[in-house]
């Protein structure tokens, strides 16, 4: 029953942050640390002889011309403005997307599972033990034209009355298509997970007081659940958004087209080139920034409601 | 891979795809002109320049270049005992054939040890932070200035190598290297296109009698069809080609002419939606994903193993070097070297020896799929009548009837006059090399 | 209420089958027919590729797209040296993927475990921050996340890319997502069971471990499995940090998907999507297992998939 000052008590505040402290550290060293690497080297020079970057560790030796060379050519009519415009597209129709499929699965499943919740919420979560690059390969085989076979998703189109020839997936303005149905599909699993637990936590009785005082379905809907489920929403679309800025992969797979690339496939490319790993670093700092807002935005209101959530 | 070429599934694999996969680097050398102004030399040999002159020295194909020797990198002293191993090659995933390593190994009662890289500079990095203890190296021939200049490679004793005279004269005192000082050649290719008659109805000759045989990549017949290799070197001097044919600079710092070659390949894109791949070649067209591809000679000589049936479709498979009817077109080759901290030197340079005796080199041949510089390849006599001892072994006796061979492969075999007509891709200056690499990411970019 | 009766006898009138296909999707008390639809349709329109991609790895031919009848080849050529189709590169992938998860796990799940219970019960000055540098990790692009590591392991850290630098950077992705599940059973645990045995004498040490831990065991084995599926998953950041002999699973799907790629590559990702999914389970089961010990209202599912974000 004792409570010395200096003792339990006194432990008691510093243990915790001991506790953290290891994945503090850690954090501090591998993540954060090295996202000074990626000014270093943007705002560094290069070897000579092989383009190898010196990273410029003092601020003071920053050279910016590689920078803003970068940063000129995403203002002026360019590849890479061309790139970053796209990705802006693609990632607004792709979460538009989502959020337009995905929130009525997981209101679906959050109020009225009933029976089934379990295996439907097992079915929901199937994709996470899927791996990513596997269900992109899945669309890729179906979507593939040889010319003796023009592949089991045309194959079904052309059962179709709107179908008359196969249609090629990766080329064309088809392809856009093509690149925001892999996304669409890579990322949704990420955004229906955090709606459906934030649609689970509404408490049922508001949706039952709303209705005993006289709203129909969908007046409950829109002004009682949606408004509920916003914090969800917005933790969901975050999670998906801000990854989907640098995804790369996703346009390399579904159709390899240089009319598809994105803002991951420029850094990608400029960081395998041999000296280009400067312009490679600053091009990621111009997509850092730009998502930095958002990021900081989600990142202030979610860790706000969770300490208070924990307290 | 470890395939017994009898094994009715063997098939050479193109190395060429983890050679490009992450080297979008590829080769960056400045042009000559530059190079030898800013050295002060005028191509003439001069050995020993002293080391004040650490610039890499490029060649081209009209201003061969010897290059610079250092009092303290010195060649090995001749008449050495062999060490006793193990001997470490350093080289690119499957671009070498185990058994003949086996076949050194036993011959020279050491162990041998295939390490492979994925990644040109990454392999380079390592070599200059001293992580890799190898004992030969396969630099491209972009790299070997560089490296010759850094001193990472040590110049090679002749007294060990005589093997080398096997070679075609051209290859034993290349433009990039004269005297082989560094280096001796590794597998040749050109870079020609590769297609299907199925899809893209044309034979050799057809496209041989086109005003410009580089034309047949613009043909909106084809769209969806065409692919081109996803390498900024290969992709824009496929935009040169087809403006200016035989007048191009493969090693221009022209930004004129780099923009204009974006813009032709721009337009490719508009025209066809052409693909950038890297197994295009070896892969999609025999399997029918593509109908035209630009395509390394080696890589559509491995063609029929990847066809679906190859009795039926290896047949359709074609290949063109535009050069050979005076269109201008790509050749080169890859090199080996040996490391200037290389702990068994002599068993090093014994090796070399070893790889150029035309039958050890000619049986990696065939498993490799690239072809190899030598006297004894006759590219009639090689094909028809194959090689000593390693009858139907070759790539284009695969699938075919008995007694016959994909004659619409011959065209892939590289010859010594191919040299004469073919145009050189060297090094770059970095800054240079950073223009193409620009213009190719905003070909890449769709803009 | 009172709509409903008043338009169900008049559409009775016009047709009986429409009025009964109306009531049916528009009954306010049952469930709703669309939306059951709908989330059917999506279930179905998320696993089918999959499972048809499942289906090639077990293709007699080389095709991805035809299958041309059942056979187990391309899982032998995985392991088997004398099959048609051995690629020696396969099994030394799956190795890897495994070896980096197992190591994975845990580190992150220790230095993760402690991490939310140190933020959840920190109550000074830097909890805000370094609850916000929890969350970072989460909501960054992987590319950014895989170059900076990359960049700065080559150029300062002097740390060589490969194995060790995969590992490392598998752990720093994977904390984040240890810290969320753990948190969440925290929240669900309370603070109570500590703060009493802190007031019968117990340093927070002692009360950590003898209390909060066993309490929050379902939580930390779940992490496990978590981070064993996650890892086992990573591409971006395991391809930037690697130069060879550390090629994983979904490297080699990606390179081989872009290359020629037969179904062996399907078999693989099979086998680890097989593994993957035993590992949920057997997480799933551990908190199934403890919710009906501890007698919660929800199933495990639910509880899993509630994790606080």
């Amino acid at each position: 029953m004792a409570t010395p000052t200096g003792g339990i008590v006194g432990q008691r505040r510093w243990y915790y942050p001991a506790l953290a402290a290891p994945g503090i550290l850690w954090l501090l060293f591998l993540f954060i640390l090295p996202f000074y690497a990626i000014a270093a080297v943007a705002f560094g020079g290069r070897d000579q002889i092989f383009g190898l970057p010196i990273p410029a560790w003092n601020p003071l030796e920053w050279q910016y011309e590689t920078f803003s060379t970068t940063a000129g050519e995403l203002f002026a009519s360019s590849g890479l403005q061309a790139q970053f415009l796209r990705t802006l597209v693609y990632v607004v129709i792709s979460v538009t997307i989502c959020l337009v499929v995905g929130y009525p699965v997981a209101y679906y499943i959050a109020r009225y599972g009933g029976r089934l919740k379990v295996l439907l919420l097992t079915l929901m979560i199937a994709p996470f033990w899927m791996s990513y690059l596997m269900r992109m390969l899945a669309w890729v085989n179906l979507l593939a034209v040889k010319p003796d076979d023009p592949g089991l998703f045309n194959r079904l189109l052309l059962l179709t009355p709107f179908v008359n020839h196969p249609i090629n997936w990766s080329s064309g303005p088809v392809s856009h298509m093509t690149v925001i149905l892999g996304l669409v599909y890579g990322y949704i699993p990420f955004f229906i997970l955090p709606l459906y637990a934030a649609l689970d936590r509404i408490d049922k009785s508001q949706l039952e007081a709303s209705r005993d005082m006289g709203a129909n379905p969908a007046s409950t809907f829109w002004r009682v659940t949606l408004p509920l489920s916003r914090q969800g929403i917005l933790a969901g679309a975050v999670i998906i958004t801000l990854p989907m800025f640098g995804d790369y992969y996703t346009p390399n797979l579904m159709t390899a087209s240089p009319e598809n690339t994105m803002m991951g496939n420029a850094i990608d490319l400029a960081l395998q080139g041999q000296g280009k790993q400067p312009q490679g670093a600053a091009i990621t700092l111009l997509l850092s920034a730009f998502i930095g807002a958002l990021m900081i935005y989600y990142l202030v209101s979610v860790s706000r409601a969770a300490k208070e959530a924990v307290r | 891979m470890v395939f017994h070429p009898r094994d009715p599934n063997h098939r050479p694999v193109s190395r060429r795809d983890f050679l490009r996969r992450s080297l979008a680097a590829g080769v960056a050398l400045p042009t000559s002109a530059a190079i030898l102004a800013a050295c002060g030399t005028d191509g003439t040999p001069s050995p020993d320049q002293g080391d004040e002159d650490i610039k890499p020295r490029f060649g081209t194909l009209d201003n061969p270049v010897t290059l610079q020797t250092y009092k303290d990198n010195p060649p090995i002293d001749s008449n050495l005992e062999p060490e006793s191993g193990p001997l470490v090659i350093y080289n690119w995933e499957q671009y070498m054939w185990k058994r003949v390593l086996k076949d050194f190994g036993k011959k020279y009662n050491v162990e041998v040890k295939y390490e492979t890289f994925y990644n040109m500079e990454q392999a380079i990095q390592k070599f200059q932070t001293g992580e890799v203890d190898v004992d030969v190296f396969f630099p491209t021939i972009d790299y070997v200035p560089k490296l010759a200049a850094s001193k990472l490679i040590q110049p090679l004793n002749h007294d060990y190598i005589p093997n080398i005279s096997n070679l075609w004269p051209v290859m034993q005192d290349p433009y990039y290297d004269q005297g082989s000082l560094y280096t001796v050649p590794y597998t040749i290719y050109h870079t020609g296109m590769a297609w299907r008659t199925d899809i893209v109805p044309m034979e050799v000759d057809d496209v041989a009698a086109m005003s410009n045989p580089y034309e047949i990549y613009w043909n909106a017949d084809y769209a969806g069809k065409v692919g081109i290799y996803d390498v900024y070197r290969e992709a824009l001097s496929l935009g040169m080609y087809r403006d200016l044919a035989d007048k191009t600079d493969l090693n221009t710092a022209d930004p004129a002419v780099i923009d204009a070659a974006r813009d032709r390949l721009i337009e490719l894109n508009d025209l066809v939606g052409v693909k950038t791949t890297i197994d295009g070649a070896y892969a999609g067209v025999p399997e029918g994903k593509f109908g035209l591809h630009q395509s390394w000679s080696g890589d559509i000589q491995a063609g029929p193993w990847y066809t679906s049936d190859p009795k039926k479709e290896a047949g359709l498979l074609r290949y063109y070097w535009p050069a050979r009817d005076g269109f201008g077109g790509t050749i080169d080759n890859d090199t080996y070297a040996i490391p200037t901290n290389a702990k068994n030197p002599v068993l090093a340079h014994l090796f070399l020896n070893f790889m150029m005796d035309e039958f050890n080199a000619i049986k990696n041949w065939t498993w490799v799929g690239y072809q190899v510089p030598f006297s004894a390849v006759n590219p009639d006599t090689i094909f028809e009548e194959s090689y000593p001892g390693l009858e139907g072994w070759f790539v284009w006796d695969y699938g075919a009837p008995a007694g016959k061979h994909w004659d619409n492969l011959k065209s892939t075999i590289v010859t010594e006059e191919d040299f004469d007509i073919g145009k050189r891709a060297t090094g770059l200056d970095i800054d240079v090399d950073t223009l193409w690499q620009d213009a190719y990411a905003d070909f890449k970019a769709g803009a | 209420m009172t709509t409903a009766e008043a338009t169900l006898p008049r559409e009775a009138a016009a047709s009986p089958r429409v009025g009964r296909l109306r009531a049916f999707f528009s009954n306010p008390w049952g469930k709703p027919r669309l939306l059951s639809v709908w989330t059917w349709l999506y279930i179905i329109w998320t696993i089918a590729p999959v499972l048809i991609a499942v289906q090639f790895s077990f293709n007699d031919g080389r095709s991805r797209s035809t299958f041309q009848g059942f056979s187990l080849q391309w899982y032998e050529s995985i392991w088997n040296e004398a099959s048609a189709n051995f690629d020696d590169t396969l099994l030394p992938a799956l190795i890897q993927s495994l070896k980096l998860a197992l190591l994975t796990m845990p580190i992150a799940t220790t230095l993760g475990v402690g991490l939310a219970i140190g933020l959840a019960r920190w109550r000074g000055r830097g909890s805000g921050a370094a609850n916000f540098l929890m969350l970072f990790p989460l909501v960054t692009p992987e590319i950014v996340m895989g170059a900076s590591m990359f960049l700065i392991f080559s150029n300062l850290y002097e740390i060589k890319l490969g194995t060790g630098a995969q590992l490392l950077g598998h752990v720093t992705f994977s904390l984040s997502y240890v810290v969320i599940v753990t948190r969440g059973r925290l929240f669900a645990i309370g603070r109570d069971y500590e703060e009493a045995a802190m007031d019968l004498g117990s340093s927070p040490a002692d009360a950590i471990r003898r209390v909060l831990l066993p309490l929050l065991a379902p939580a930390i084995l779940s992490s496990f499995f978590i981070v064993f599926a996650i890892s086992i998953d990573d591409f971006v950041i395991s391809q930037y940090l690697c130069v060879q002999e550390c090629t994983t699973i979904p490297i080699k799907i990606y390179n081989a998907a872009r290359n020629a790629g037969n179904p062996s590559l399907n078999a693989l990702a099979t086998i680890m999507m097989v593994l993957s999914l035993l590992s949920i389970t057997v997480a799933v089961l551990i908190l199934r297992w403890f919710n009906r010990r501890q007698g919660t209202g929800r199933s495990a599912v639910e509880d899993f998939a509630r994790f606080e974000i």
